[in-house]
């Protein structure tokens, strides 16, 4: 393993753990919900981290696009799997968040359904890779997919202040941010720091196992023989 | 359930994600 994935590795169980005991130990219940607000400390990180790996499929799609460099679509692939995951994790804590304190599992909330759209669009994205034989045309039609449908992603931030809802609107990723507990803060923080990390660790990961299936790039062009083969004709003797 | 009830589930549901992601990424897994 490269040197540079196994200090992120490390890194990233280190924070792992220190997120966990200031979540699950250091920081406050909170003075409403009680133990169950501890569930922010995996589902806010778990959606950020959503957010970030779309906004990588974004950029690697546009470089896709401008270069034709396959390098880029397994960075926009390897992003958009995690992204998917993370989405699903947001939505699962987030689920089990609202079971206690909202009391429904699942609500019709613009939150929610935009969410769920956001999850839909990226499995789409996963989905198109495969409908062609062609690797570079399933690679321009992914990147078209994740280009478009990074618009949903600023549509899911700002749902919670464009509409009525359930959901409270943004703690810390506003221009108003409320006031919170340091503690709170602190184990929001390095949550979110763990959550990065191990992102960035397994999609450098993900990424070596693409490479090896799209193969060795030729060192030398492939060229078809300069002298036609000439067949001896079969002596008659 | 109790409030940590929910808490336990929700960190236990991220780990097994994560450890699930972290075994399905590495490289050199023997494929389906």
């Amino acid at each position: 393993m490269h040197s540079t994935d196994r200090l992120l590795g490390a890194a990233a169980a280190g924070s792992f753990a220190v997120a966990a005991v200031l979540g699950l130990v250091v920081a406050p219940p909170d003075g409403v919900q009680g133990q169950a607000q501890r569930l922010m400390y995996v589902h806010v990180p778990a959606a950020w981290l959503a957010y970030l790996c779309f906004a990588v499929v974004l950029v690697c799609s546009v470089a896709y696009l401008v270069r034709r460099d396959l390098h880029w679509d397994r960075r926009a692939q390897a992003a958009a799997e995690l992204g998917v995951g993370m989405t699903a994790l947001a939505i699962a804590m987030g689920s089990l968040w609202g079971r206690p304190v909202w009391g429904a599992w699942w609500v019709w909330d613009p939150r929610l359904v935009t969410t769920a759209v956001l999850l839909l669009v990226y499995l789409g994205y996963l989905s198109v890779r495969g409908l062609s034989d062609d690797r570079a045309a399933g690679a321009r039609r992914a990147a078209a997919v994740g280009i478009i449908g990074f618009v949903d992603v600023p549509v899911v931030h700002f749902s919670v202040v464009w509409w009525r809802t359930l959901h409270q609107p943004p703690t810390v990723l506003s221009p108003d941010p409320a006031p919170m507990d340091p503690r709170m803060a602190a184990a929001l923080f390095v949550a979110v720091l763990a959550f990065t990390l191990a992102g960035a660790w397994v999609v450098r990961r993900r990424l070596q196992m693409l490479a090896a299936d799209d193969g060795p790039v030729p060192a030398v062009p492939v060229v078809a023989p300069a002298e036609p083969l000439v067949v001896a004709p079969r002596s008659r003797a | 359930m109790t409030s940590w009830g929910w808490v336990v589930a929700g960190y236990a549901v991220t780990t097994g994600t994560w450890v699930a992601y972290v075994v399905w990424s590495r490289p050199g897994r023997r494929r389906p």
